[in-house]
């Protein structure tokens, strides 16, 4: 999204001079976001009561922490999942963001080829209209294939989707009655530990939702209410979301190719962490290659 | 008013148009181009597309257009599938061979993308040729028990015009003469290739080393200005990912036939069945579901099937309730269904090997493709240097797969193995085709619309197998010579889970002899007057290159045939 102290590309063409920019003119897209479904400060749909949002957070901390990188919750990603599990309870479904461009990366430099002071828009902040048969497909995953016509057209032969909303509702309302019968008074009680033996306990269907949807809210784009901040991307050496600069650049003079600085594309980037891994991390590993019949070469 | 904006929703094109001289079904890499050739020349033509346009803009002239919505954003086309089959509303089933009983799984196998471009908007665009020998399998290869060998009914020669059209219709960067296996080219490549990711780099190093030959990889992705599209700037969202830039190829035939004035584009159109005449030798009518999933239908002298080697022969049975299936007089219908037997070389490095920069593919080689009849070097396929480049994903791997949690997880996430660690390289395996690897209606399943869904029914052959194992050891030595710390072959293929390659090949294969085969030299049905073929369906044999030029090539010229029989060659550049 633009600030303030970002050049909008409609001013910047202003003073351009015509013939650097001429070589990116014919694929600068026209500028101005069209549709919005509101930015990040916008209040969303959600799908959790209060109490169960506090034991989500409850069990994301315990799946992952926040230690020198970012955590689960800190990240959002329990906010990720209570708007994808309340996708159809805003005016439009909230399925799939649109594009091009997340206005995070800028454009090249008509001089030089290299990061611009102009960002184009966010254009993660719209959401695109479903398909009939996306709308289906989504809806039977959320609200269960009983709940959707046509959804049960296979029923008898293969198991029915239960939707991810009951799922939850239920998961959650397990993750509370496992923690009284161990005597706490809730689950957010519990030690780390614990929560992860009561969460292990709970249906399958349920823990692989989860851990699943965890995965996505570290990581996704922030515009989906999750990885706050673009942190854990930054966190854990991922570029994330990198046009409309790229990783190679393009002199304007010549058309000629090369590599960011900052993130090198053709050679080793000095800037990202080279120091083997983890020790546990490498036992793992080792058991895994071996057990495939493969080489350890050092 | 041709060549304008559509003003219709989810119809682009000239929206007037309501005579069609053709239909084509599947907007993909063969539909695409096959309208390309019959447009521009002149006819008018309705493409029926499954899927939504994710390309604003692909009919306007205007420059800048399209600007796609494809985005670097991987929850939405990776995780929730933006241009998938979603297999909640459409699956399909697979079981390994028919003693397995009706169906061993149902959900998604083998699905290409339903979006307007196919299956080609999610591609890297790797577009090798295939080789000389590829065209004479059975001859070189004699009888290969429990398989279905055949030879193409045109050569390499024959094929090689057409090949060269295609790759500058789409725009591929490549290197002529770095392959030394390459079959022979008449020009150069259209463009030079891009720059090379750091991870090709490291492999090409280490292939070096065992005394292959790697080259940079042909892909029909721009590594300059060229056909109003801006090069490739590496933004690393490419395997599985539409374009935000649109420097692939993905739709340049499609806009331009578009632009011809003398196509209309119906999306989220879904084929349904064909209708013939009395004769059953004429297709009157396609029927579809449409926008709103109410029956809809549309006539042209002629209908080309674009819609994938699975879905164009279930549209074939579905078309013959209770009977073999249209076109189905030779019994091979639906049969020989190849896909690419992946060995998948998986090596863990040291060093970051920054996966997610980069056009996912590269370079590779093409040393294991093989020789056919020598048992030194069995059939391997061609090698493409690869990496990661999903966190979600890889995350999710830590967290359902590896199943760590807390602070055990968080040392994965830091350390990456399975990421910033990782390189790939994959061996494309030529698959033996087999009568009995198929696909066919499932007796019972259906889709969310009440269609009998495809069932695939597919066990590898020992002659790829035994590829796989010959070139395995071989692969995990070369991870060895360019510097990883591990490496493996992985996952090693055990009769299941279901191929997942989306390479989805044979079903309707290409011969003179109406006998053996489905579609003629020119793909056109051998039981039909005005029936035709042009995705991977027709290929008899599938190589191991990455087939798509290929089969583009194929229905450039097949759609050159349709409007110049004697110099096809001659029309399927036409600018209109």
């Amino acid at each position: 999204m633009a600030t303030g102290i970002r050049i909008r590309r409609r001013d910047f063409l202003k003073v351009a001079g015509f013939s650097g920019a001429a070589l990116w003119l014919p694929w600068l897209p026209g500028c101005g976001t069209t549709t919005s479904s509101g930015g990040a400060s916008a209040a969303h749909p959600v799908f959790f009561t209060d109490a169960e949002r506090a034991t989500m957070r409850a069990l994301a901390a315990a799946i992952v922490p926040e230690d020198e990188t970012v955590g689960a919750v800190e990240a959002g990603a329990v906010d990720y999942l209570d708007r994808w599990l309340a996708a159809f309870d805003g005016p439009r479904p909230d399925v799939f963001r649109g594009g091009p461009f997340s206005g995070r990366e800028p454009w090249p430099d008509p001089s030089t080829g290299a990061a611009g002071r102009d960002f184009p828009d966010d254009d993660f902040v719209t959401v695109l209209p479903l398909t009939r048969l996306q709308e289906l497909a989504v809806r039977i995953e959320l609200y269960g294939s009983d709940a959707v016509p046509g959804g049960d057209v296979n029923a008898g032969l293969v198991p029915q989707t239960r939707g991810l909303r009951a799922i939850h509702r239920d998961g959650v309302a397990e993750l509370e009655r496992r923690a009284l019968e161990r005597e706490a008074t809730g689950f957010a009680e519990l030690g780390e530990a614990a929560r992860l033996e009561v969460f292990a306990a709970t249906p399958a269907e349920f823990q692989q939702a989860v851990l699943g949807e965890l995965a996505e809210g570290l990581f996704c784009a922030p515009e989906y209410g999750g990885n706050r901040g673009a942190r854990a991307w930054r966190d854990y050496y991922w570029d994330g979301d990198s046009q409309p600069l790229g990783h190679t650049l393009f002199d304007p003079a010549t058309g000629a190719p090369y590599d960011r600085a900052d993130r090198p594309n053709q050679s080793r980037d000095p800037a990202l962490p080279d120091g083997g891994f983890d020790p546990e991390v490498e036992r793992f590993v080792e058991a895994v290659v071996l057990g495939q019949g493969g080489k350890r070469f050092f | 008013m041709g060549g304008l904006p559509s003003r219709v929703q989810g119809v682009l094109g000239d929206t007037s148009l309501d005579r069609f001289d053709a239909v084509v079904v599947g907007s993909g890499a063969g539909g695409g181009i096959a309208a390309r050739v019959l447009a521009t020349n002149g006819l008018k033509v309705c493409i029926l597309e499954a899927g939504a346009n994710y390309f604003p803009g692909l009919d306007d002239p205007a420059p800048g257009n399209p600007r796609p919505v494809f985005a670097n954003d991987e929850l939405k086309l990776g995780a929730r599938g933006l241009a998938a089959q979603q297999a909640r509303v459409e699956p399909r089933t697979f079981r390994t061979s028919a003693a397995d009983g009706p169906r061993q799984f149902v959900g998604e196998v083998n699905a290409l993308p339903r979006t307007v471009g196919g299956g080609w908007t999610h591609a890297d665009m790797k577009t090798p040729r295939f080789a000389e020998f590829d065209f004479r399998m059975r001859s070189l290869l004699g009888d290969v028990p429990g398989a279905n060998f055949a030879d193409w009914p045109l050569d390499y020669d024959e094929l090689e015009p057409f090949y060269a059209a295609t790759e500058r219709l789409v725009g591929v960067q490549g290197k002529a003469g770095a392959d030394p296996f390459a079959a022979r080219r008449s020009g150069a490549y259209p463009m030079a290739p891009g720059v090379p990711m750091y991870v090709a780099e490291v492999l090409s190093e280490g292939a070096r080393r065992l005394g292959l030959h790697p080259f940079p990889y042909p892909a029909a992705v721009n590594s300059g200005f060229r056909d109003g599209r801006p090069p490739c700037n590496d933004c690393g969202f490419c395997s599985g990912y539409g374009c935000p830039i649109n420097a692939k190829g993905s739709v340049a035939p499609l806009r331009a036939a578009l632009l011809s004035g003398n196509v209309q584009l119906r999306t989220e159109c879904k084929a349904t069945r064909l209708e013939t005449d009395a004769s059953g030798r004429r297709v009157t009518s396609v029927h579809y579901l449409d926008p709103a999933g109410r029956p809809a239908s549309v006539s042209g002298d002629r209908v080309l099937l674009a819609a994938n080697g699975i879905e164009s022969a279930r549209l074939c049975l579905l078309s013959d309730p209770g009977g073999a299936g249209l076109g189905n007089s030779s019994g091979q219908l639906g049969r020989n269904l190849m896909f690419h037997f992946q060995t998948l070389a998986i090596g863990l490095y040291p060093q970051s090997l920054h996966g997610e920069r980069g056009k996912s593919v590269s370079g590779g080689f093409s040393d294991f493709r093989g020789v056919p009849g020598d048992p030194g070097r069995p059939l391997g396929g061609i090698v493409e240097f690869g990496t990661n480049s999903g966190k979600i994903a890889e995350a999710k791997n830590y967290l359902l797969d590896v199943g760590q949690r807390g602070l055990a997880l968080k040392r994965f996430l830091r350390s990456s193995p399975f990421g910033a660690h990782l390189a790939v390289m994959t061996m494309q395996g030529e698959d033996a085709p087999q009568e009995t690897n198929r696909i066919d209606l499932d007796p019972a399943v259906r889709d969310v619309d009440g269609l009998a869904v495809a069932r695939i029914t597919y066990q590898p052959h020992a002659m790829e197998l035994a590829a796989s194992r010959f070139y395995g050891p071989k692969l995990i030595d070369l991870h060895g010579k360019a510097g990883a710390q591990f490496a493996f072959v992985a996952p090693r293929y055990d009769g299941g889970p279901t191929p997942t390659t989306r390479h989805v090949l044979g079903t309707a294969r290409m011969g003179d002899d109406p006998h053996t085969s489905v579609v003629d030299r020119w793909q056109k049905f051998h039981d039909l007057d005005n029936l035709w073929q042009v995705d991977g369906g027709a290929l008899p044999t599938g190589s191991g290159y990455n087939p798509t030029l290929t089969l583009q090539a194929l229905a450039l010229r097949a759609a050159g045939a349709i409007v110049d029989p004697l110099h096809p060659e001659a029309v399927v550049e036409h600018p209109g």
